[in-house]
């Protein structure tokens, strides 16, 4: 936005009075998917409540670091900076939280290889997108645990931005009002666990345990991004050099 | 009149070309591959020397500033990037011991092949070599995953499962080798199909058996070609990245995965070129360094006396009991590499699992196929991969061709140097080019990224087009076109009605390599696709960093499939083992 490439959001698109105010920084924000603690519950000697449960040390050497960059990674590393009285500024006391937790079983770098590994029993936590870890729990694994930590879960959001200059404006506008309409939204939760980013919606009761709503959305972490944007490269170094390596 | 004047201009002009004309024919020849060359090759790399020497990464800046050091002083004092440099150079060192290993085995079994056989032997090495890096390494996940075959078959015969094989050094050790042992095998064949038969009959008739004969006979006299493509599998898999990010899971790390990194993900661009020069640098001394120990080792080919050996008797005796179920032994675990993990894709390809990776037979389905056929996935980049080989076959075989005639049919000065640099786009580190291209074409915009991926995929082509349409412009029959002038033919029909026809296998098997190695190229293609324009295997590379569903499988069984089918088509013009560049 800042750099003249999208539009910022207006009520031109009718929905836009009921998006969380979250959802309407630099763009229309669409789906809610937001990273959180996903664990094998057999492995758990309670359930996690909280991020600050990953330094249990039933966990040592059983967890899947998410890499960085990336979202995951990015989400697992400032949850633990808040967790520990640091910030987006002060990442230092996050680098040396997460040292304590080596060895790691592994570092996940996707997904897939996430899944391969709770599968595989190499690995019994991680920190992943909560929808698509729910899909795979439901279909393939039964075991896995997606948490809600106390805290509140990392924000992480799919946004759809109209272009500055576009020659379909009103198109534009009318494609994100459905996006944001309750069967859209709907479909969206019913097939992938995406949390709707509005808040006029009628939500059928079976879906309401599985996604982030109400007070849920309202806890959700969101970051700087200005701040994380600008330290990647240099958090990218730090990532490589303590804690993949 | 005009007849006897042409059949007289005609017959002396091959024989004995006139000196002014030739003169400049040769160079003008010369002319179209050298110039393509500098603009999509050389000046990519003179970006990356410059980048190299910028001192802050500046996107949308000038490329030439005041030079600085900082980079590379930044590289050598922190000890993270010296430690990976040292792996990767560690690593390509094994993997270069492991297809020798392997590979000579190969080499050796190929040129035994009864020649019937040979063309299938061939299109054993050239499969593999023309699919594609990514789809090849998913075959590797499928043979090493903790419910893959490896596991599968211990757990036949009782032993327990080893779970650690994924994602560690060895894994990522074991398919580059499969990924670059071809282009050893090959090297090896070239000088080893070239060995009289006589002196095995010398070797064999003062008593040395066969195993003898294999290493103090066919070893000393292969060392050129074992020594070409040491260098070339050293350079290859110290530079290669892709397999090492999809069977390394972020814990092995090589300087080429770090350069992806920087470019790509950081966008410091001169980080990147100056990681990028000084992989070129050190892969290119230890070619260096590899290739001078060589030297030694071959005093006969600088004229230097030789001193007599002799071997123990008892030694040659256990190498005769040892040697052939020995060599048998790795000729099937190489056949394997190079085999199974296709096998494995296309077997995965109807397996009914949730995921790309997961490895175990669970149930069969056709589904894959149907979203593949008749659902559209995958179409879109299908189309472009399409369009782009298609394209970068015609040019690279529209500059090759004159090239080959340069190469063939004059001599100039200067004709050498330019052979050697028309050869260096296989060895210098294709990463590199990645990086300085990009760089180009964001300076750039006007130049489409369509054209910006043909030019480079030409630059990847051009040593095998050009080397393949030399040795067949070679084996024209002059006569033929002497003949045609004397009965009055001019320049332009000579070529379309006598050389064309006679070019054909030449041009058919230079264009469906051609087709065949940009169709399946991702190290650099990854560098310049955009989000609207990518290809087949780079989007199945970019999927498989994140969730790759077994559709993958289908596209890629469906690719084996067509590549083993141009194989037989090409075999119909060429034979097989006449299919690579020397």
């Amino acid at each position: 936005m800042k750099d003249g490439v999208t539009q910022a959001p207006t009520d031109a698109v009718p929905q836009f009075a009921n998006l969380y105010d979250f959802a309407k920084l630099g763009g229309y924000g669409v789906a809610i998917n937001p990273c959180t603690i996903v664990y094998d519950k057999r492995k758990a000697s309670k359930p996690i409540t909280s991020w600050k449960d990953i330094w249990n040390p039933e966990w040592k050497g059983r967890i899947a670091w998410p890499s960085y960059p990336g979202a995951e990674g990015t989400a697992a590393l400032l949850m633990t900076a808040k967790m520990f009285g640091g910030d987006e500024k002060n990442v230092g006391v996050a680098f040396d939280k997460i040292k304590e937790l080596k060895p790691f079983a592994a570092i996940q770098s996707s997904q897939d290889q996430l899944f391969q590994m709770f599968d595989q029993g190499v690995a019994d936590l991680s920190i992943e997108f909560g929808p698509f870890v729910r899909k795979y729990a439901e279909t393939r694994n039964p075991n896995i645990e997606i948490a809600n930590p106390v805290e509140g879960q990392a924000l992480a959001m799919n946004v759809a931005c109209i272009t500055v200059g576009t020659k379909n404006q009103k198109l534009a506008e009318e494609w994100i009002n459905f996006h944001l309409s309750e069967p859209c939204m709907l479909a969206y939760a019913r097939e992938i666990y995406y949390s709707p980013t509005v808040k006029n919606l009628n939500i059928p009761d079976d879906l309401k345990q599985k996604l982030v709503l109400g007070a849920d959305a309202q806890k959700l972490v969101d970051f700087d991004w200005d701040i994380v944007t600008k330290s990647q490269p240099a958090w990218t170094s730090r990532f490589n050099r303590e804690i993949a390596g | 009149m005009s007849a006897s004047a042409a059949m007289a201009s005609g017959v002396s002009q091959p024989a004995a070309p006139r000196p002014a004309l030739s003169r400049f024919v040769g160079p003008a020849l010369a002319a179209p591959v050298t110039i393509w060359l500098a603009l999509t090759f050389a000046a990519p790399l003179a970006v990356v020397v410059l980048l190299s020497l910028q001192e802050f990464p500046d996107p949308f800046g000038p490329i030439v500033q005041p030079p600085s050091a900082a980079q590379f002083a930044a590289i050598v004092s922190d000890p993270f990037y010296l430690r990976v440099i040292g792996e990767t150079l560690a690593l390509g060192a094994g993997v270069t011991a492991l297809t020798v290993l392997l590979g000579y085995p190969l080499a050796l079994w190929l040129t035994r092949v009864p020649a019937r056989w040979r063309p299938i032997a061939f299109a054993v090495i050239l499969i593999p070599l023309l699919t594609n890096v990514v789809v090849r390494s998913l075959g590797i996940v499928l043979l090493l995953a903790p419910d893959g075959l490896i596991n599968q078959v211990l757990g036949l015969v009782g032993l327990p499962p080893m779970r650690g094989m994924l994602y560690t050094h060895g894994a990522v050790a074991i398919a580059l080798a499969q990924v670059f042992m071809p282009f050893l095998v090959l090297a090896l064949y070239d000088v080893l199909q070239g060995t009289s038969p006589r002196v095995h009959e010398a070797a064999a008739s003062l008593g040395a058996s066969r195993v003898t004969r294999v290493f103090l006979v066919d070893l000393p006299l292969s060392l050129p070609g074992l020594r070409a493509g040491i260098v070339i599998v050293f350079l290859m898999s110290s530079t290669a990245y892709v397999s090492a990010t999809l069977l390394g899971g972020k814990k092995v790390w090589t300087t080429g995965m770090l350069v992806w990194q920087e470019a790509l993900q950081n966008l410091n661009a001169p980080l990147a070129s100056a990681l990028a020069l000084v992989m070129t640098v050190t892969s290119t001394l230890f070619a260096v360094a590899t290739f001078m120990i060589v030297q030694r080792l071959m005093p006969w080919r600088s004229m230097r006396a030789v001193s007599a050996m002799s071997v123990p008797g008892w030694l040659t005796r256990l190498f005769d009991l040892l040697g052939p179920p020995l060599g048998k032994l790795l000729l099937a675990l190489s056949l394997l590499l190079l085999l199974l993990p296709l096998a494995l894709v296309c077997i995965q390809s109807f397996n009914d699992v949730p995921q790309a990776t997961v490895a175990g037979f669970r149930a069969f389905t056709w589904k894959w196929y149907e979203r593949v056929l008749f659902g559209g996935a995958y179409a879109e980049s299908f189309r472009v991969s399409l369009e782009l080989a298609l394209a970068s076959a015609l040019v690279a075989i529209a500059l090759a061709l004159p090239a080959a005639f340069a190469l063939a049919r004059f001599r100039f000065r200067g004709l050498t140097a330019l052979t050697a640099f028309w050869t260096l786009p296989l060895s210098l580190p294709h990463v590199a080019i990645g990086v300085g291209m990009l760089r180009l074409l964001q300076a750039y915009t006007a130049v489409p990224p369509f054209l910006g991926l043909m030019s480079v995929h030409v630059v990847l082509m051009l040593p095998f087009a050009i080397s393949l349409l030399q040795a067949s412009v070679e084996q024209l029959d002059r006569v033929q076109e002497e003949a045609a002038a004397s009965l009055g033919a001019n320049a332009a029909r000579r070529f379309f009605l006598v050389i064309l026809p006679g070019l054909t296998p030449g041009l058919v098997a230079a264009g469906v390599m051609s087709f065949l190695l940009s169709f399946g190229e991702v190290t650099v293609t990854s560098f310049l696709t955009t989000a609207r324009m990518t290809t087949l295997p780079v989007r199945i590379y970019a999927e498989a960093t994140f969730s790759l569903e077994p559709t993958v499988h289908a596209v890629s069984a469906l690719l084996i499939v067509a590549t083993i089918l141009a194989l037989l088509l090409l075999n119909r013009f060429v034979r097989l083992d006449r299919l690579h560049a020397r």
